[in-house]
């Protein structure tokens, strides 16, 4: 619980090879770490599509991460390289945005990797509870409503 | 929420390995109230018998439509709990899977989180169900039928291993004799037994088999398709020989005009434009050389069909093309060796007795330039011999690998020189960075030169020596010391054999940072590659010894023979991605992202399409499309989104 | 009474580029006018707004409304409209997706009030004044001005809308074939953008040219690239087009005028956030793999919203910037 009793919303996307495995073994290995991190599976991070993260924060969610296989391991040969690609340019978007950039994080963790995955997804929490929640639709702002000319 | 679903929640207590953080009640009661949820049920172990069993009859008591089992990684039993579902007559993908166990429950300390969590990833799943459209395995025709591109040892095994009454294999070799660079060395390490006397058995084999189409002499000029339904084109040349008729008696060659530099020999000497590619050639048929003979320069030169006796010379053959069917391609185009000239202090130039250990490997041969005689250009026994290891390799400035053989090589020389006593008196230095000899029997060789006097001098990097001088009289500089020798060989690493280029475009394959074919995985799956039904084998993949070429022709047969059985259908992959081409504009944005080229563009129909055999729905087209138009099955976007929208 | 079926043509936050378009029809204006009546233009024809709230409900055909909303004035008006309307065209890219008034969601009433009255070095106003929504004019009268949102919004967002007439401003031949749908009762389904859904690729005179295999070493601007006549696509030369995410009919007037697209007719159907997919699309080829290859070439590209966002910030996903 951090000091404001905020606990972020973070949502994951593990793809099914790496770190669907990693987390798995995190697991076997009975690692603690934060509940704040919820996942979604999908066959590779290339699949993870820009609109996903977007929806995301607008739907509640703090922080987003994509975790993929280490470049030149990804299952499908490349995809990685094009989650790569992706994150790095949705970044400046959401600065442009003005979210934080730290909000999304691109990590690579290998199917025996349960510790990093574990440290991974705690650093995430930490940074996030540190920037506090987004609150993306409450930042839209009041919404006019005025009735029809009569 | 639509009334229309059915939804049947299983929770699985994992002998308390779930339950025992996990409130599987309280989920339970909270779940149930989702509308169209059916029933939540919870049960010791879903993976047991009883446990199947009771979601079996679940299914049918409560005419579920979908299932959601929240119990442990998917890894574990996703295949369990869907061949569940099919037995109870539900298509398997209208199931999903969800991990309380190995990511909630073994690894979060509060129950109330873990509970809280298990809520979240379950509920996340319910909106997922909604989404789930059902699908089914595809099977595709395949044809068993094997092309083998190159005929010398990974090759020759290959097809060898394949060939069958219901499998033809087609080996195409663009050289007319079979045998590849094996055909070169006289004898092979470690003991020193006759090359040819090994090989030629299991080339003979190959020309004999009657399942294996031998189409020597011959080109792939292109391929198209995909695995299980590939269409090569080849080009056969003339040889203007007829194999029919020619017995291999030698008279053509006799007394044929023309003299150009010989490529088996290592241009260490000259053929004739007609003439054997190797003593001994497997065929055993000369061929004709129509790029050197005197008749396709318009002269009118008779001389090789007058002199032969049966009739075998045929100036009107033409190059042939054909079209064949296959299901799979194995590539084993070997390899060539790394000129030294692109070494500079090494003043490597023809006409000095400067050698590649290739062109030495001719020099000891009994079929070779000087008759298996160890003599210097000028015709006398050399004295001194210096053997420098290393040439062009493990160096970022040309190769920068080690090329495996080439250390064993030059030690199995200087034993054939010293057991054979080709010189009496001859001091042999070996110059060298490290001796790499992995194969066994190759110490005793080293240990035996040893006692035998032969000198072992160690250097930081051969490629840094500097040779000068002429015949008979090199000098070589080393860090701290000079030598004189009357003979140098060098030991130039083994490069992929530049023909492959042209497969690699060919077949959409990637190379490695040497150039060598990528694989699919260096260490887990390194004959197969990306392009699924092309095996790449020998030292096309990788500078390899013989034995292990032999193990790569073999063990490639093995996965086709597994993957490509004759009659059956190949199944294909179930969660493809599909283009929908009322929504593609053929903006071609997707086609170059797939390492598996499953995407092309259809000029005709001005949109582009995947391929569902080679898809293996990895969905990065997908993210990718600008116009949406691709569909992930069971990762469509709205499916996504509806987790995501779960989880929030 | 006529019988000819009654219009109103009603314009929110816009350039008047819409209206300008429909009078470019030339001769076919004729024929729409002898067609229907036109029962509200402010920009052309003197009807009130008293007589569209006199009117019956419903009595109105259909309402072809341009321009973002971003005022209560224009909120009252589209959705007195909405009323008196049997169906509802939102007209061009602003009322469609925002506009490039839609820009302003970078901004908000505060900082758009601070930058025009206060901040500006031209302005003239010392005692730092900034319009009001009531103000006293000669102590006596009171006048009105509507409130002035923070965000701009498409039509969509503030009432229901059956039909989108996309383009900044619409081709003429999207123009004319809607009007012709309506006058024909061949409407398609509600909800509707009346232009064809497949991109701009399908039908872009520089798509034979095109390879298979396109990637991008490096963004580049138009201003600075010589051979945009060269008739080949701009993405080879990384020029940002739109065309991959937007839909067709426009008759692709700027590339044959060697522009790029910059993708006013919207996204095809179902895409909800064109810019998003375009990133996505642009993003998946660029030709380095490493990070620091993959950075040199981002860094060619210092702005992403204008390109990508340029007429559809308010439709896209995030909406508008978070102010702080």
């Amino acid at each position: 619980m951090t000091e404001t009793g905020f606990e972020p919303k973070i949502v994951a996307f593990v793809c099914n090879w790496c770190s669907y495995g990693g987390a798995d073994i995190a697991g076997s290995m009975r690692l603690n770490y934060t509940a704040n991190v919820k996942l979604i599976r999908v066959m590779c991070s290339g699949r993870v599509d820009p609109e996903f993260i977007m929806e995301a924060f607008r739907g509640g969610a703090d922080g987003v991460m994509i975790l993929g296989c280490h470049p030149g391991d990804c299952h499908y040969i490349e995809g990685n390289y094009k989650t790569l690609k992706r994150y790095n340019m949705l970044k400046p978007l959401l600065k442009q945005f003005n979210i934080e950039q730290d909000r999304l994080h691109l990590d690579w963790v290998s199917a025996s990797e349960g510790e990093k995955f574990a440290r991974v997804v705690e650093g995430m929490n930490d940074r996030i509870s540190k920037l506090g929640p987004l609150n993306w639709d409450k930042s839209l702002g009041e919404r006019p409503h005025v009735e029809a000319l009569s | 929420m639509n009334g229309k679903e059915r939804i049947g929640l299983f929770l699985c207590e994992c002998s308390k390995n779930i339950s025992g953080t996990i409130d599987v009640h309280k989920v339970k009661d909270e779940l149930s109230r989702l509308p169209d949820m059916a029933t939540v049920e919870i049960t010791n172990l879903y993976c047991s018998q009883e446990g199947k069993n009771e979601i079996a009859e679940s299914i049918k008591k409560h005419d579920l439509t979908k299932v959601i089992i929240g119990a442990c990684s998917v890894k574990q039993h996703e295949k369990t709990f869907m061949g569940v579902l099919e037995e109870a007559g539900l298509n398997p993908y209208y199931m999903q899977m969800v991990n309380i166990r190995e990511h909630i429950a073994w690894v979060t300390k509060d129950p109330d989180q873990a509970t809280a969590k298990a809520m979240a990833q379950l509920k996340a799943a319910y909106f997922r169900v909604y989404y789930h459209d059902a699908f089914e395995k595809k099977e595709i025709d395949a044809n068993a039928d094997v092309l083998v591109v190159g005929g010398g040892l990974a090759g020759c095994e290959a097809a060898l291993n394949l060939a069958s009454e219901d499998r033809k294999v087609y080996l195409v070799e663009t050289n007319p004799s079979l045998g590849g660079q094996a055909t070169k060395y006289e004898f092979s390490y470690p003991h020193l037994e006759c090359c040819s006397c090994m090989i030629v058995p299991k080339l003979q084999e190959v020309v004999e088999n009657p399942n294996i189409e031998l189409l020597n002499y011959s080109d792939v000029e292109d391929v198209v398709g995909f695995f299980g339904n590939f269409n090569a084109t080849i080009k056969k040349k003339a040889k203007y020989v007829v194999p029919d008729k020619c017995i291999g008696c030698n008279a053509c060659v006799e007394v044929c005009p023309v003299e150009v530099p010989n490529e088996h020999d290592e241009f260490l000497n000259m053929r004739k434009a007609v003439y054997f590619q190797v003593t001994g050639a497997t065929p055993f048929i000369p061929v004709l050389d129509d790029q050197n003979c005197l008749r396709f320069k318009d002269q009118d030169c008779t001389k090789c069909r007058d002199a032969c006796m049966f009739e075998a010379i045929d100036y009107a053959d033409k190059d042939e093309i054909v079209e064949v069917p296959v299901g799979a391609i194995v590539l084993a185009t070997g390899f060539e060796t790394y000129d030294p000239a692109n070494i500079p202090g090494l003043n490597y130039q023809p006409g000095i007795d400067i050698y590649t250990a290739l062109q030495f490997e001719r020099l000891l041969s009994n079929t070779g330039p000087t008759g298996g005689k160890l003599v210097k250009r000028d015709g006398s026994k050399p004295t001194s011999l210096v053997m420098v290891h290393c040439v062009g390799s493990r160096d970022k400035r040309y190769n920068n690998y080690c090329s495996n053989v080439c250390c064993s090589a030059l030690i199995k020389m200087s034993a054939h020189i010293l057991e054979e006593k080709m010189a009496e008196g001859i001091k042999i230095t070996h110059v060298y960075r490290d001796l790499t000899m992995g194969s066994t029997g190759m110490e005793e060789m080293y240990e035996k030169l040893e006692e035998g006097e032969v000198r072992f001098l160690k250097v930081p990097n051969p490629n840094d020596l500097s040779l000068h001088g002429s015949n008979s009289n090199i000098q070589i500089t080393l860090p701290h010391e000079t030598i004189q020798a009357d003979m140098v060989v060098l030991a130039t690493a083994m490069v992929p054999n530049r023909k492959s280029e042209k497969f690699i475009e060919m077949l959409m394959l990637s190379q490695d940072a040497d150039g060598f074919v990528m694989p699919t995985h260096k260490k887990m799956d390194p004959l197969a590659t990306p392009i699924e039904g092309v095996f790449v084998i020998g030292s096309a993949s990788y500078p390899e010894s013989i034995t292990d070429t032999i193990i790569d022709g073999a063990a490639a047969a093995g996965k086709i023979r597994s993957e490509l059985q004759p009659g059956k259908s190949i199944e294909i992959e179930t969660l493809i991605s599909t283009i929908d081409e009322e929504q593609c504009s053929g903006c071609k944005t997707c086609v170059v992202l797939c390492p598996y080229q499953a995407i092309g563009y259809d000029k005709e129909k001005g949109v582009s399409h995947i391929n569902e055999v080679l898809c293996r729905g990895c969905g990065t087209c997908v993210a990718a499309c600008p116009s949406n138009a691709i569909t992930a099955r069971h990762y469509e976007d709205n499916t996504i989104l509806a987790e995501i929208g779960g989880l929030l | 009474m006529s019988e000819k079926p009654k219009i109103g043509i009603y314009w929110c936050s816009s350039c008047g580029g819409c209206e300008e378009a429909i009078v470019d029809l030339n001769e076919t204006i004729l024929d729409v006018v002898a067609a229907v009546d036109i029962m509200l233009w402010p920009v052309a024809m003197d009807f009130k707004y008293e007589d569209v709230v006199n009117m019956e409900d419903g009595e109105l055909l259909a309402s072809f409304i341009n321009g973002g909303i971003r005022l209560s004035e224009q909120e009252e008006i589209v959705k007195l409209l909405r009323k008196k309307s049997q169906l509802i065209f939102a007209f061009g890219s602003c009322a469609h997706m925002g506009g490039v008034p839609g820009l302003a969601n970078l901004q908000n009433r505060e900082s758009i009030f601070n930058r025009v009255y206060k901040e500006i070095d031209s302005n003239d106003n010392p005692d730092n004044i900034i319009p009001e929504t009531k103000s006293m004019v000669d102590g006596k009268y009171e006048a009105e001005l509507p409130v002035f949102y923070d965000s701009v919004y498409p039509l969509d967002q503030i009432i229901d809308v059956d039909y989108y007439i996309p383009g900044c401003a619409p081709a003429p031949d999207t123009i004319t074939d809607a009007f012709m749908a309506i006058l024909k009762n061949e409407l398609p389904d509600k909800g509707s953008i009346l232009s064809p859904s497949k991109s701009l690729c399908d039908t872009c005179p520089r798509k034979d040219t095109k390879p298979d295999k396109v990637d991008i070493d490096a963004f580049r601007r138009p201003q600075f690239y010589d051979k945009l006549d060269d008739g080949r696509c701009f993405l080879e030369a990384g020029i940002i087009c739109m065309g991959p995410a937007t839909r067709g009919g426009c008759g692709e007037r700027c590339i044959n005028a060697n522009m790029a697209c910059r993708g006013c007719y919207g996204p095809p159907d179902g895409v909800k956030d064109q810019g998003l997919r375009m990133l996505s699309a642009l993003a998946s080829i660029i030709k380095p793999n490493e990070e620091e290859g993959i950075e040199e070439v981002l860094k060619t590209l210092p702005d992403q919203i204008g390109p990508l966002y340029m007429y559809g910030l308010p439709s896209s996903i995030l909406f508008r910037k978070k102010m702080d």
